[in-house]
């Protein structure tokens, strides 16, 4: 297990060194207009030189890169071209939101598909049908639909909820509510589709195999048949499955918070990229890269715990 | 994506409409929407247009505009220029405070006027152009020598220049992150949300408390024109600017108000009137075919959605050297510009190069190809990856033609410093006649009604001359909850000032 959670954990670091090379890379080959952009139309040559020199884009890639990635590590992500506070502090500020916007829909979806997927799997029928019907509407609506859909039905008719903005639970857990309801529901709604179908079908498929029928005759109680036994070996899969839903919903992330003007880490990528500043860009990417690689981390770990076989493989 | 957006639209105001008007305001409490959240605080950093309100908000100016765009009157200061027109003197009011409550000394302007000086990044880094000194005669006095008179320094002191900050704030490390102000508002961190909803209270040191209608103030940052919409609509903001066209007529049916701006005009600019760059455009006739063939209501459609005006002139409705007879000058007519290209000696055409920045669609840079191709004049493209590698082209100039859009400013001198006078920065040759010359320096050294007659004249003069060829202006639609809020368009500027917002 020991040599498994290194040879992960070394794979992790290559990637994030990939990803923020070639992201890097991206961002270095528009150097040259960044400063016009931000200095805007009356700047002069000797300000844009005197730009380029304070933020260091007057070096060549390497040399940039590598002083990057030096003071990045040390948790120093440079001076931001366009926001007030340093990029970890803004990353702070924004990972809050997002994290609390991507976990609690990750946990709903986690909830709701283990109980959709156990139930279409169990009963069959119309119980069955109508979980598969819920996985085509999922798979078939894109999040920003479900987003717009329930900002008008919620927000913009009855006004239950808010239809843009943010504010934090430790400030007002009520107005936080009313801020987080529908963006959640929106991430959840569409994530839903593809694991309920994941662990509908795993279910399926472990409940046709013979020590399932085995444990049954033994005395076992189907309850505890279904949640002891069949589950954990559909759960291998599942998990994959809501890595990749968090990986998605990070992704996705990016047009929920546009669309409900939310201050998280999707806006800010928008916001910082549309402006090229690289440091606050590159701060998002690595800690995207970082909360990416760590998910995975943690679901390959929990999967080779539930099936020794992942850890030879 | 804007089809699903009119659908959301309409479907949430039919919607709506059943469950009655907008809600009803509580509370002396204004909420705008602007399109990002505020980078910078510092003054010299300030704006007026997208993210004006934040900065409107906390720095207090020397002199204010009014809302015709021209009009200006004392703020902090009065102010009283000497015979030559060269030195500018402002003489602070009584008991001007800081939002700390220190006094505002001509010391602290001199500093805050001085720090635009030594360049700090700021449009109105080109407003200290003409600024030759500036002295603190003595704790209220202070006076700003000109290198020549200027038609423009009032207006600046009325706007971003004249944004006053706490010399404090001048060397603070956090300034960047905190305002320190003297405006009618002071920001309340503690209950704002960095990035997405910035709060203020009113400033009791305000030297003006009567123009401060709402007590409280929240601005949300919202950067997509979906989320603007349903904001409006949600009554989660009071106001926003509607970047989207199409859900101005159904938010229009559904009871909300609009101030409608028509600042930013569509046109072909011709640069190389003079013909030093060997372009046709020193020919009178070229220049008028080109007017003659464009079909506006059509570019109307293109560049606007249909949402704004055709116009034939460089002068906006709301300048006094405005003449609405002139629209009809060049009424489209293909036959006639052909004629005209002809007789030039072009009835075959020639080939230009206009510059492009690689984001403008498609469609807009299709449309100039086809309208020009109508006369033979096939145009080419230069692609630019940035607007300010392409500004820098233009303003070289590489380029003897292009199309732009510009922004056209309520003080009509203002206008004639950014793109009609010889050293206007988007008159990037320099041209200019004895005619346009005699009549500039009329319209800068005059007043009244004498100096209305010369910006009229001047005007026709150069729709005449097809100075450029003037296309549509757009239309920029500012949206208001009815119920909450009364607010008018500020002449020359996107969004409304922020004390013109009343209480309904």
């Amino acid at each position: 297990m020991l040599k498994f959670t290194l040879r992960r954990l070394l794979t992790g670091v290559l990637l994030l060194l990939t990803v923020c090379t070639f992201a890097y890379f991206m961002l270095y080959l528009g150097k040259d207009s960044i400063a016009y952009g931000i200095l805007g139309e009356t700047a002069t040559k000797k300000d844009i030189i005197h730009f380029n020199q304070v933020h260091g884009l007057d070096k060549n890639f390497f040399e940039s890169f590598f002083s990057w990635v030096l003071n990045a590590v040390q948790g120093n992500f440079g001076v931001a071209y366009t926001f007030p506070d340093p990029p970890a502090t803004i990353i702070g500020q924004r990972m809050s939101v997002t994290l609390i916007l991507v976990v609690v829909s990750l946990a709903i979806v986690a909830i709701v598909s283990l109980a959709l997927g156990v139930l279409g799997a169990v009963r069959g029928g119309w119980a069955d049908r109508f979980v598969q019907f819920l996985g085509l509407v999922g798979f078939a609506l894109p999040n920003f639909l479900i987003a717009f859909a329930l900002v008008v039905q919620f927000a913009v008719i009855i006004k239950a909820f808010n239809a843009v903005g943010w504010v934090p639970p430790e400030r007002d857990f009520g107005e936080f509510l009313k801020s987080a309801t529908l963006p959640i529901a929106a991430i959840s709604i569409s994530g839903l589709a593809s694991l309920t179908q994941q662990i509908r079908g795993a279910v399926k498929d472990t409940l046709q195999n013979d020590y399932v029928r085995s444990l049954r005759t033994s005395g076992l109680s189907f309850k505890r048949v279904i949640f002891k036994h069949v589950l954990r070996n559909a759960a291998g899969p599942a998990l994959s499955v809501l890595g990749l839903q968090f990986v998605g919903m990070l992704g996705g992330i990016v047009i929920i918070e546009q669309i409900f003007a939310i201050p998280g880490l999707g806006s800010l990528s928008v916001a910082a990229t549309a402006a090229r500043d690289i440091p606050v860009v590159m701060a998002v990417v690595a800690t995207m890269a970082i909360m990416v690689i760590f998910v995975n981390f943690v679901i390959d770990l929990l999967s080779a715990a539930l099936n020794p076989k992942v850890r030879l493989s | 994506m804007k089809r699903i957006l009119a659908t959301v639209v309409a479907l949430g105001l039919s919607a709506a409409a059943l469950v009655g008007a907008p809600a009803q305001a509580a509370g002396k409490t204004l909420t705008l929407g602007v399109i990002s959240a505020v980078s910078d605080w510092r003054a010299s950093s300030g704006q007026l247009a997208n993210l004006g309100p934040y900065y409107q908000a906390v720095y207090a100016t020397l002199l204010v505009q009014a809302p015709d765009g021209r009009t200006i009157t004392p703020g902090l200061a009065t102010y009283a220029y000497d015979k030559t027109a060269t030195v500018l003197t402002l003489t602070l009011k009584k008991g001007v405070k800081f939002a700390d409550g220190t006094a505002i000394t001509a010391a602290a302007v001199k500093a805050n006027l001085d720090g635009y000086s030594k360049g700090l990044a700021s449009d109105a880094s080109t407003a200290t152009a003409a600024i030759s000194s500036v002295t603190a005669k003595d704790a209220n006095v202070v006076v700003i020598k000109l290198s020549a008179p200027s038609s423009t320094i009032l207006t600046y002191l009325s706007g971003t220049l004249g944004m006053m900050e706490n010399p404090a704030g001048l060397t603070a490390a956090d300034a960047k992150a905190v305002p320190y102000g003297s405006g009618p508002y002071i920001y309340d961190a503690a209950n704002s949300v960095a990035g997405s909803s910035y709060a203020f209270t009113a400033n009791p040191n305000y030297y003006d408390k009567a123009s401060v209608k709402f007590s409280n103030l929240v601005i949300k940052a919202i950067a997509s024109n979906t989320a603007a919409v349903t904001a409006l609509q949600s009554g989660q903001v009071d106001a926003i600017n509607v970047l989207d066209m199409t859900a101005v007529d159904p938010l229009k049916a559904a009871g909300f108000g609009f101030a409608a701006q028509y600042m930013d005009q569509v046109g072909i600019f011709f640069i190389d009137k003079a013909g030093r760059m060997g372009s046709p455009w020193k020919n009178l006739k070229v220049r008028q075919a080109v007017n003659y063939a464009f079909d506006r209501d059509a570019a109307l459609k293109v560049f606007a959605a249909g949402y704004g005006n055709v116009t034939q002139q460089d002068f906006a409705s709301y300048n006094a050297g405005y003449v609405a007879s002139l629209n009809n000058t060049y009424t489209h007519d293909l036959n006639k510009a052909k004629t005209l290209m002809a007789d030039a000696g072009y009835a075959n055409g020639f080939t230009v190069t206009f510059p492009r920045f690689a984001g403008t669609p498609q469609t807009q840079v299709d449309f100039v190809t086809d309208q020009m191709a109508q006369i033979n004049i096939t145009v080419k493209w230069d692609s630019f990856a940035t607007t300010g590698e392409m500004f820098n082209a233009m303003w070289a100039p590489k380029y003897s033609a292009y199309r732009m859009t510009l922004q056209r400013d309520a003080n009509d001198l203002q206008l004639i410093d950014f793109k009609l006078a010889r050293d206007a920065a988007w008159n990037p040759s320099g041209y200019g006649d004895a005619t346009s010359d005699k009549l500039i320096a009329l319209a800068r050294t005059s007043k009244g009604a004498v100096q209305k007659k010369a910006l009229q004249d001047l005007n026709k003069y150069m729709v005449a001359q097809a100075w450029s060829a003037p296309l549509l202006e757009k239309m920029a639609a500012f949206g208001y909850n009815k119920t909450k809020v009364v607010v008018k368009a500020h002449a020359g500027n996107v969004l409304p000032y922020l004390l013109e917002f009343q209480p309904k």
